[in-house]
C-alpha cells in the first residue's frame, strides 16, 4: 500500500520540483531584462532627477532603427544594432537639448507632462511612418540551452551575462573613473561640482548619452524574445518606472537589481499561483505601495 | 505687403473652392459609403483597405447604377465614443448610404442601434460577436435587417478554428493544452472546447490580451506531458508565443488562432521559428486561389500598398462591400428596403474574392462555395510548411496538404 | 453669500451660454449628429473643470479623473442589467460609488507630494483597468457592458447642460471663496498652509470629494448617452485628453479648463477626416503649451490684456 503510494506522488512532486526551478530561472531571466530596462531611466532620474517618461519609446526606437535597417537597407546584424543603439542616443539628445533641458528649472509636474507629450507623439509618428504591424529585431545567438530541465534560449542567457556586466560597468565607471566621479560630483551638488571646475552641462550630456546606450541595448537584447509593436514604448516605460521608484532615488545601482528581482518575482508568482491575467496588475499595485508607503524607495536617500 | 499677399491667396483658395462646388454638384450625387474602423491596428486598417479596394474597383467599372462611389472615412481609435461619434456624424452629416468597417465587436454592438435607428445598411467587416445578428437580428428582425456581415460569428468560426485539434487527433496526439486569451470573444470558444475535449485536456490556463511572455504557462504545458498546445489570441501575444514555443523546444503542435500567424510575413517575423504552427485566414487574402478573383486581388493590393494582406478583415470588407453593391444592383436603387430584399434573394449568386455568396441565411451570414449552411464561410485552416509557405489542410475543397507533426516536435516528444 | 453677489456676472455668463447651447438643438431641427457631439462637449467639460479643481488649485495633478466617471458608470450598469429597482436609486448608488473611489486617490494624497501623486493617480487608474478586464465575466471584459437606450437624446443633452452649468457655477463660487483660497495656498506651499492654520487634510479631501461628485454624475450622464461603459474609461487615453485639455485651456482658472475641454473637443470634431493626425497633434499641442505657455491659452490670454 505505502509503497504504491509513493509511487502515485513521486511524478507529481516531480513535476512540482520541475515548476519551481522554472519560476526560479524565468526569474533570473526577467531580472535581468527589467534591469536592463531600468537602468537608463534611474540613471537619468539620479543624475539629474529627471523623470523621462519618453525612456520606453527610446529603447522602442533602438528596435525599429534596427529592424528598418536589417529589412530596409539589408545591412548586417552587427551594424544594425550598432545602428539602433546610435539611433536611441540620437534621439534622447534630441529630447533633451530640444525639450527638457529648458525645462529643468521647472517644476517637476511640467516635466511629467512634457515627457508623457512627448512619448506620445513619438509612438504616433511611428504607428504613421512605419505601420501598427509586427517587426522584428533578428536573434543575435540562436539554439537554447538547458539547465536543470529548463529549456533557456541563448538570447535569454545572453541578456542575463549583459545585464550583469553592465552593473559591473556601471559600478566601475561611477567609482573609479574621473568622469564617473564628477558626473556623482554633480549629482549630489551641482554649484560646488562646478566650483572644482567641473562643466556640470558636460556631465549632463554625458550622462544622457549613457542613458540613450543603455536604453538602446536594452531594447535590442529583448526584442528578439518577444515582438517589436508601437505598443512596446509605454509597456516598458511602467516597468522602468516601477523598477526605479522601488529602487529609489540616488540608491546604488545594485539596488535596481534588486528592486528588478522584486517586480520579476513578483509577476511569476502572481501569475503561477494566482491568476494568469493579474500578472500585469503586479506592477502597478507594486508602483502604488511604493509610492504611498515608502516614496524615496527601498535604497534612496532623498525624496522628489 | 505680406498681408496684400495673404489676402490674395484666401481669395484664391476661395474661389478654388467655390469651383470644385459647382464641379461636384454638377455630376449626379455620387452614393456614399462610410467607413468607420481603428487605422492604427492592423485588423481596423485590413478593413479600411479593404473598404478602398471595393470602391476603386466599383468606380474603376463605371460606379454603381451609373453614379460614381465616395467613401467617407472616419478612425474611431477602438474607443466606443469615438465610434459612435463618428457613426452619427456619417449618418447625419454626411449623410451616407451605408456603413461599413467595424473589425471590433464592442464598437459593432454599440453602433449597430444608431445605424438600425437611421434605417441605414450596417455592412460588417470583422466583428464575430454573435449579438449583432444571431442575437439582435433574431430577435428583432424588423429593426436590425438592415445589418449584413461577411464574417460568420463565434459559434460557426469555431469549426474552423477547431480543425488543427481535430487533424491532431487523427494523427494519433491525445494530451491537450489549452493556452486560451481571456476576452469576452473567445469565452464561449473555451466553454465549447472544454466540454468538447475534455477528456483529453491535461492544462489549461486564459492569459491576458496583452500578455507578451508565456514561459510560465508553456513549461506548464511542457510538465503536463501534452502533445497539442492550442494556442487562441488576437493581441500581440502571437509571435512572442510562437518564438518562445520553439526556444523553449516544447513538445507539443502549435494549433489554435491566431492573428500574428496570419501574416504574410510571418516567417520573416519569427526567423523561420513558424514553421508547422497552425492557424486560419480567410484564404482569399491568403495567396490562395479560392475564386478566380483571389489571386488576381492578392497581386493587385500588393501593387497598391507595396506588401500582401496580411489582416483577415481585408477579404471579408472587400467582399461586404462588393457584395453589398451587388445588391444594390439587383435592386436596381440605394434605397435601404429594397437593397435588404434584393440581398437576402435564395439566388443572390456574388462571386468574392473569398468565396462565393450563394445566398445569406436568417441571420444574414453568408453561404456558399466551400461553405455550406453553419459553416464559417471563407477560413480555410492551414499550417506553415517547411519551405515558408502555408499549407491549406482544410475544407477539403481547398485542401493542398496534410498537416504534419514538424520535425523537431517529434523528437521532443520521443524523449 | 458675497461670493454670489461678486460673481453674479460670471454666473449670469453661463446661464445665458446654457440657454444657448439648449436653443441650438430645436434650432437646427435636432440633428442628431449635432446634438450627440454637444452632449460629449458638455460631459468633458465637466471632467475638464472639476480636474481643475484638483490640479490647477489644489496642485493634485491627476492622471485618472476618469476614474470617478468610470467606476460610477459601472456600478450604474450592473445594477441596470442585474436588479430591478427604480431609476433614481441606481443613479444614487452609482453617484456614491464614485464619490468612494475618490478616496483611492483622495487618501494617497494625503502622504505623497504632487508627483508622486499624478503617479499614483495613474496607476489606480489602471489596476482599474485590469481588473475590469479580467473579471471578464462580471464586468464584461473588453466588451463593456451595454444597456438598450432608455432616456431620449433631447433629455440626455438638455441634462447634460443643465450638470454643466451647475457644475461650472459651483465651482467658480468655490474657487473664488475662501476654500478656493485654502486649496491654493496647498498648492503654493504646504508647510506655509499648515503654518497659517489650513487643515490641508481637511479640504485636500473635500477637494477629492466634490470634483467626485460632479465628475461621476458626468460619467453616468455619459452611460445612458452611449448605453455602454468598457474599460476604455480606465484607460490611458481618456484621462490624459483630460489633462490635455485642461493644460491647453489653461489650468487653474475654471473657465480656461472649460475653454481647453468645449475648443479641443469640437474643433478637433471638425477635424475629423485627418483623424489619423489627431492624437499626435494634441501630444504636440500639449509639449508646446508645456513649454511655452505653461498658463494655457486662458492664462496666457489673460495675462495679456491685463497688462
Amino acid at each position: 500500500m505505502e509503497k504504491r503510494a509513493g509511487r502515485i506522488e513521486g511524478p507529481a512532486r516531480n513535476e512540482r520540483a520541475r515548476m519551481v526551478q522554472t519560476v526560479i530561472f524565468f526569474g533570473v531571466i526577467w531580472t535581468a531584462l527589467y534591469c536592463l530596462i531600468a537602468f537608463g531611466f534611474s540613471l537619468l532620474f539620479g543624475v539629474a532627477q529627471v523623470l523621462n517618461l519618453t525612456h520606453g519609446m527610446i529603447i522602442m526606437s533602438a528596435c525599429y532603427v534596427a529592424f528598418l535597417l536589417v529589412t530596409g537597407l539589408n545591412w548586417s546584424l552587427g551594424f544594425s544594432l550598432i545602428g539602433g543603439v546610435i539611433g536611441s542616443v540620437l534621439l534622447i539628445l534630441i529630447i533633451y537639448l530640444g525639450f527638457i533641458k529648458k525645462l529643468l528649472t521647472a517644476p517637476h509636474t511640467s516635466m511629467l507632462l512634457l515627457t508623457a507629450g512627448l512619448a506620445n507623439a513619438i509612438q504616433q509618428i511611428v504607428i504613421l511612418t512605419v505601420g501598427p504591424q509586427n517587426k522584428f529585431v533578428p536573434t543575435m545567438i540562436t539554439g537554447g540551452t538547458t539547465i536543470f530541465s529548463v529549456v533557456l534560449s541563448n538570447q535569454q542567457i545572453l541578456s542575463v551575462i549583459v545585464a550583469f556586466g553592465l552593473v559591473v560597468l556601471l559600478v566601475l565607471f561611477f567609482q573609479r573613473t574621473r568622469m564617473g566621479r564628477a558626473i556623482r560630483a554633480v549629482t549630489q551638488d551641482r554649484s560646488t561640482a562646478s566650483l572644482s571646475g567641473i562643466n556640470a552641462e558636460e556631465m549632463y550630456l554625458v550622462t544622457i548619452m549613457i542613458a540613450g546606450v543603455l536604453a538602446g541595448v536594452a531594447g535590442l537584447l529583448i526584442a528578439p524574445i518577444q515582438t517589436v509593436t508601437p505598443e512596446i514604448g509605454w509597456e516598458m516605460m511602467v516597468t522602468a518606472f516601477t523598477v526605479t521608484i522601488l529602487a529609489g532615488l540616488g540608491g546604488p545601482i545594485w539596488g535596481v537589481v534588486v528592486a528588478a528581482a522584486i517586480v520579476a518575482y513578483a509577476e511569476i508568482i502572481t501569475a503561477f499561483l494566482i491568476a494568469p491575467t493579474l500578472k500585469e496588475g503586479a506592477a502597478f499595485v507594486i508602483m502604488i505601495l511604493t509610492l504611498m508607503f515608502r516614496p524615496q524607495g527601498l535604497f534612496g536617500k532623498g525624496r522628489l | 505687403m505680406k498681408r496684400g499677399m495673404l489676402t490674395v491667396a484666401i481669395m484664391g483658395l476661395g474661389v478654388l473652392f467655390f469651383l470644385a462646388a459647382i464641379a461636384g454638384a454638377q455630376s449626379a450625387p455620387p452614393i456614399k459609403l462610410g467607413v468607420n474602423d481603428a487605422w492604427d491596428y492592423p485588423g481596423g486598417q485590413g478593413a479600411k483597405r479593404g473598404a478602398e479596394m471595393a470602391l476603386k474597383a466599383i468606380n474603376g467599372s463605371g460606379g454603381l447604377l451609373g453614379r460614381k462611389m465616395e467613401g467617407i472615412f472616419y478612425d474611431n481609435k477602438v474607443d466606443p465614443n469615438e465610434a459612435k461619434n463618428a457613426t452619427e456624424r456619417l449618418l447625419y452629416k454626411d449623410k451616407v448610404d451605408a456603413i461599413t468597417g467595424f473589425w471590433r465587436s464592442d464598437l459593432a454592438i454599440v453602433c449597430q442601434p444608431l445605424i438600425m435607428e437611421a434605417k441605414k445598411l450596417m455592412l460588417i467587416g470583422g466583428a464575430s460577436t454573435p449579438v449583432v445578428t444571431f442575437e439582435r437580428i433574431k430577435q428583432d428582425y424588423k429593426t436590425n435587417k438592415y445589418t449584413f456581415t461577411t464574417m460568420v460569428n463565434t459559434y460557426t468560426a469555431m469549426i474552423a478554428y477547431q480543425q488543427g485539434i481535430e487533424e491532431g487527433l487523427k494523427l494519433g496526439l491525445n494530451k491537450i493544452a489549452m493556452v486560451v486569451e481571456k476576452a469576452a470573444w473567445c469565452d464561449p470558444l473555451f466553454d465549447e472546447w472544454m466540454k468538447k475535449y475534455a477528456n483529453k485536456i491535461v492544462y489549461s490556463t486564459r492569459f491576458s490580451t496583452t500578455a507578451t511572455d508565456f514561459s510560465v504557462e508553456f513549461a506548464q504545458v511542457k510538465a503536463k506531458g501534452a502533445d497539442i498546445m492550442v494556442f487562441v489570441t488576437t493581441g500581440r501575444g502571437g509571435t512572442p508565443s510562437v518564438k518562445q514555443w520553439y526556444d523553449m523546444k516544447i513538445p507539443a503542435i502549435y494549433v489554435g488562432y491566431s492573428v500574428d500567424a496570419q501574416d504574410p510575413n510571418f516567417p520573416q517575423v519569427t526567423e523561420k521559428k513558424c514553421l508547422g504552427v497552425v492557424t486560419e485566414k480567410i484564404g482569399g487574402v491568403s495567396g490562395l486561389p479560392i475564386t478566380p478573383q483571389s489571386i488576381p486581388y492578392f497581386n493587385e493590393y500588393k501593387k497598391v500598398y507595396g506588401e500582401y494582406p496580411i489582416a483577415y478583415t481585408n477579404g471579408v470588407a472587400y467582399d461586404m462591400v462588393m457584395a453589398w453593391a451587388h445588391g444594390v444592383k439587383l435592386a436596381g436603387s440605394v434605397d435601404p428596403d429594397a437593397v435588404v430584399k434584393a440581398m437576402e434573394r435564395k439566388n443572390f449568386n456574388y462571386e468574392g474574392v473569398c468565396g462565393e455568396i450563394e445566398y445569406f441565411d436568417e441571420i444574414h451570414n453568408p453561404v456558399g462555395g466551400g461553405w455550406g449552411k453553419g459553416e464559417p464561410w471563407g477560413w480555410v485552416a492551414y499550417q506553415w510548411g517547411k519551405d515558408g509557405k502555408p499549407v491549406v489542410f482544410w475544407p477539403k475543397k481547398y485542401k493542398d496538404g496534410d498537416m504534419v507533426i514538424p520535425d523537431w516536435v517529434k523528437e521532443m516528444q520521443k524523449k | 453669500m458675497e461670493t454670489v453677489r461678486r460673481e453674479l456676472f460670471s454666473i449670469m455668463t453661463i446661464g445665458i451660454l446654457s440657454i444657448g447651447l439648449a436653443v441650438v438643438a430645436p434650432v437646427s431641427g435636432y440633428d442628431f449628429y449635432l446634438i450627440g457631439l454637444l452632449t460629449s462637449a458638455c460631459l468633458w467639460v465637466i471632467y475638464v473643470v472639476c480636474w481643475d479643481l484638483l490640479a490647477g488649485y489644489t496642485g493634485m495633478l491627476n492622471f485618472g479623473q476618469l476614474l470617478f466617471a468610470g467606476v460610477a458608470a459601472y456600478t450604474v450598469a450592473l445594477i441596470e442589467i442585474h436588479l430591478k429597482i427604480p431609476r433614481p436609486l441606481t443613479m444614487l448608488i452609482g453617484l456614491l460609488a464614485g464619490i468612494l473611489s475618490s478616496l483611492l486617490i483622495g487618501l494617497p494624497s494625503l502622504r505623497v507630494r504632487s508627483t508622486y501623486f499624478a503617479l499614483v493617480s495613474f496607476a489606480v487608474l489602471l489596476v482599474f483597468f485590469r481588473i475590469t478586464l479580467t473579471f471578464v465575466e462580471t464586468f464584461g471584459g473588453d466588451y463593456g457592458l451595454s444597456i438598450a437606450r432608455v432616456f431620449s437624446r433631447e433629455m440626455l443633452y438638455y441634462t447634460s447642460i443643465i450638470l454643466m452649468a451647475a457644475t461650472l457655477i459651483t465651482l467658480r463660487l468655490i474657487v473664488k471663496s475662501r476654500i478656493g483660497m485654502a486649496l491654493q495656498c496647498i498648492r503654493e506651499d504646504e508647510e506655509t498652509a499648515r503654518a497659517v492654520g489650513v487643515n490641508i487634510q481637511r479640504y485636500k479631501l473635500m477637494a477629492c470629494l466634490i470634483s467626485a461628485f460632479f465628475t461621476s454624475l458626468a460619467g453616468i450622464c455619459g452611460f445612458y448617452y452611449m448605453g455602454h461603459v468598457g474599460p476604455e474609461v480606465f484607460g490611458m487615453m481618456g484621462s490624459f485628453n483630460v489633462v490635455i485639455m485642461g493644460v491647453v485651456g489653461g489650468a487653474g482658472t475654471i473657465f480656461g479648463a472649460a475653454l481647453g475641454a468645449g475648443a479641443l473637443s469640437v474643433i478637433l470634431e471638425f477635424m475629423r477626416p485627418i483623424a489619423e493626425y489627431r492624437n499626435i497633434g494634441y501630444a504636440l499641442l500639449l509639449v508646446l503649451v508645456v513649454m511655452m505657455a505653461s498658463r494655457g491659452i486662458w492664462g496666457s490670454l489673460a495675462s495679456y490684456f491685463r497688462k
